[in-house]
């Protein structure tokens, strides 16, 4: 349960008003009248259910680094405990795939079981190809909460106008970017690096680039997280290298913030 | 193992460094990996100097080694023929040396774990140890011997030896006359590959050029005239001069010289014989005309001597006689005239000559110029061998040539990809 963006009649006491013309009169207060010769309502918080989606990508870069798939299993971690708290609180959950043959979707759901078969489902994905994640995006119901796992490295852009369209649309997006160890701290040795996603681009790689690349890389990350706040979305890196429960909590800490509500 | 020509193994080890010290500074190709972030890494130039030096392609360059280890080896015909051991020496010995000089070279020869000696005239015969050659010179009489039948006879026992012994050496001990030479001395001399060691000797006593036999006669002038001529050293044998045509004796060089009566008249004549001119009172008797080389002639130009050959020798006949009286034969003029007609046969002249040393440096050198001796003779075990490293060097060029392909068109496709 969360809080409801509207005021109403449920049994918990929120506060106190003088009675107008036109409340309802079965919220006076008849004891506090009796006591006080002055007639005021009752007014409590109306609770509401919040379904989440979870959109999560499951590109051939998701699969980095071979063979563990570290920033795949990364994001399976972080969207199953995300799934757990928003369950435990109510709310219905379900769960979209980024990947060349996606698994069925569901619509949300909060029954028992619901997170057995999220993590039924991640663990048959196995990450390739490269499918875009702003249809999947815009799927999302208005009024929802969405939250994207990705590492942004395929339409970075289309998704981000889709989940700006759904902010808009007064959704939650939460955006959590998944980067490997290994992306930020290159081995130091003489590759040829190819992107996955991308077979054209191959380039030479030593300790002599690794300067420029560091850089470049850093200020990419800055851009998107200044450019997904800016879209109305919390943004919230994960390395694989930081420990899971710990980066739940800073996500739910990060959607705390929101002035759509907390979970 | 023996190898017969050792120098390519060197110049394939050579080109094996060669060959290595390429594939220290050979270009390498990284390794391709997958980084998702590759967009972030700057396209600069991919030439990179390595910080270490590395051995790239070590399979291929253990192939490459191996190619021009084998080819060397096949070039360098080895051999395992373990039969073989030490040195032999084969002493091919003139007839006609001194056998005093001859007991001297014999000394004097290097030491060898198998000696053969081969006595040659006009025959050889195989001996086998010094004192078995002294004995087979002392049998000898012949007085010129072949230099062709001694070398064949000798390059005969050397090949013999060549089957036991690692290395065969040749000495020749002989005056070299130029009798001993022939026109198959060249051909003969170039069966044997290698140098011989020739040892120049005198020859034996009585293969000299020997006396002049002349009549016992003290009034004849011209046996007189040949006496003094003899003693001042004109005349060189074997000659033999008969004044009696009634009896001609079996000699190797006949002069036939008649005596006419001393009542014939003589009148002034001249003689010339090569470059001497002799000119006196002579007794001019007719020419037969037979046949024969004129040696010496009248100024008239009829013929004053002549010359037969024979199979060994010659027979002169001279158609003039001097008067008894005067001492025309003593003089000079007539003294050199009777070195013409009184010397030996023209090929007797010939034989005793020594031969030039020229032409015993030719002898002695190798037809093959001054390259070392070929020591172990070709077999067929050595030639199977050398085909089998060079089949198997092939081999390995075939198996480098495809894998170079497959290495190439894999790098071709990763670059294209």
């Amino acid at each position: 349960m969360h809080r409801s963006r509207l005021r109403g009649s449920a049994p918990e006491l929120s506060e106190y008003r003088l009675y107008r013309q036109g409340d309802d009169p079965r919220q006076l207060d008849w004891k506090l009248l009796a006591r006080s010769d002055r007639a005021y309502i009752r007014l409590a918080e109306d609770r509401s259910l919040l379904a989440t989606w979870f959109v999560v990508d499951a590109s051939a870069s998701m699969a980095f680094p071979e063979p563990s798939h570290g920033k795949w299993s990364v994001a399976c971690s972080l969207t199953l405990g995300l799934a757990s708290v928003a369950l435990g609180a109510g709310d219905p959950v379900s769960l979209l795939v980024g990947h060349p043959s996606p698994p069925p979707r569901n619509a949300p759901r909060s029954r028992r079981g619901t997170l057995n078969e999220m993590a039924a489902t991640l663990r048959a994905v196995v990450p390739g190809g490269s499918t875009a994640l702003a249809p999947l995006v815009a799927d999302a119901r208005p009024g929802a909460r969405v939250v994207i796992v990705s590492d942004f490295l395929g339409d970075e852009e289309g998704t981000r106008t889709a989940a700006a369209a759904l902010v808009a649309a007064h959704c939650d997006v939460h955006a959590i970017h998944v980067i490997a160890r290994e992306e930020l701290e290159p081995a130091a040795r003489s590759i040829r690096a190819v992107d996955p996603e991308d077979p054209g681009v191959v380039r030479p790689f030593d300790d002599t680039l690794r300067d420029r690349y560091t850089a470049r890389f850093a200020a990419w990350r800055d851009g998107i997280a200044v450019a997904w706040r800016h879209a109305g979305a919390t943004f919230t890196p994960v390395t694989t290298a930081d420990d899971v429960a710990l980066a739940v909590r800073r996500v739910i800490g990060a959607s705390s913030g929101a002035t759509a509500g907390a979970i | 193992m023996t190898l017969l020509a050792p120098g390519w193994l060197i110049v394939a080890a050579v080109a094996s460094l060669a060959v290595a010290a390429l594939h220290l500074i050979a270009w390498r190709t990284p390794r391709r990996e997958v980084l998702p972030t590759a967009r972030f890494v700057p396209d600069d130039p991919a030439r990179r100097a390595a910080r270490t030096v590395l051995l790239s392609d070590v399979g291929l360059l253990a192939l490459r080694v191996g190619i021009l280890l084998l080819a060397g080896l096949a070039l360098a015909r080895p051999g395992f023929d373990t039969a073989r051991r030490g040195t032999g020496l084969v002493v091919a010995i003139d007839a006609t040396v001194d056998s005093a000089a001859v007991s001297g070279v014999l000394a004097m020869l290097p030491r060898a774990d198998r000696t053969a000696y081969v006595v040659f005239d006009t025959m050889s015969t195989v001996a086998s140890d010094s004192g078995a050659v002294l004995v087979g010179l002392s049998r000898s009489g012949a007085p010129v011997s072949s230099l062709s039948v001694g070398l064949l006879a000798a390059t005969r026992e050397a090949l013999r030896l060549e089957q036991d012994v690692e290395s065969v050496g040749l000495v020749l001990v002989s005056p070299l006359s130029v009798a001993s030479l022939d026109g198959a001395t060249t051909s003969v001399r170039a069966l044997w590959p290698d140098s011989i060691h020739v040892v120049r000797v005198a020859r034996r006593a009585g293969t000299v050029p020997g006396p002049v036999s002349l009549p016992d006669d003290g009034d004849d002038p011209i046996v007189a005239g040949a006496r003094l001529a003899s003693a001042n050293r004109l005349l060189s044998g074997p000659i033999t001069l008969v004044r009696d045509t009634a009896v001609v004796p079996d000699a190797r060089a006949l002069v036939v010289w008649p005596r006419i009566s001393g009542d014939a008249a003589s009148r002034v004549d001249g003689v010339l014989a090569g470059t001497t001119a002799a000119v006196g009172h002579f007794l001019r008797l007719p020419d037969a005309g037979g046949p024969g080389r004129v040696i010496a002639r009248w100024i008239d130009g009829t013929p004053a001597a002549r010359e037969v050959q024979q199979n060994d020798g010659c027979t002169r006949r001279v158609y003039f006689d001097v008067p008894d009286e005067g001492d025309f034969t003593l003089t000079p003029a007539f003294q050199r005239l009777l070195a013409v007609l009184l010397q030996p046969c023209t090929g007797d002249a010939i034989a005793h000559q020594l031969a030039a040393d020229s032409v015993v440096r030719a002898l002695a050198s190798s037809p093959l110029g001054d390259s070392p001796v070929v020591a172990a003779a070709d077999t067929p075990g050595a030639n199977r061998l050398a085909a089998v490293l060079m089949g198997l060097a092939i081999a390995a060029l075939l198996v480098e040539w495809i894998a170079r392909r497959r290495g190439g068109a894999t790098l071709l496709a990763e670059q294209s990809a």
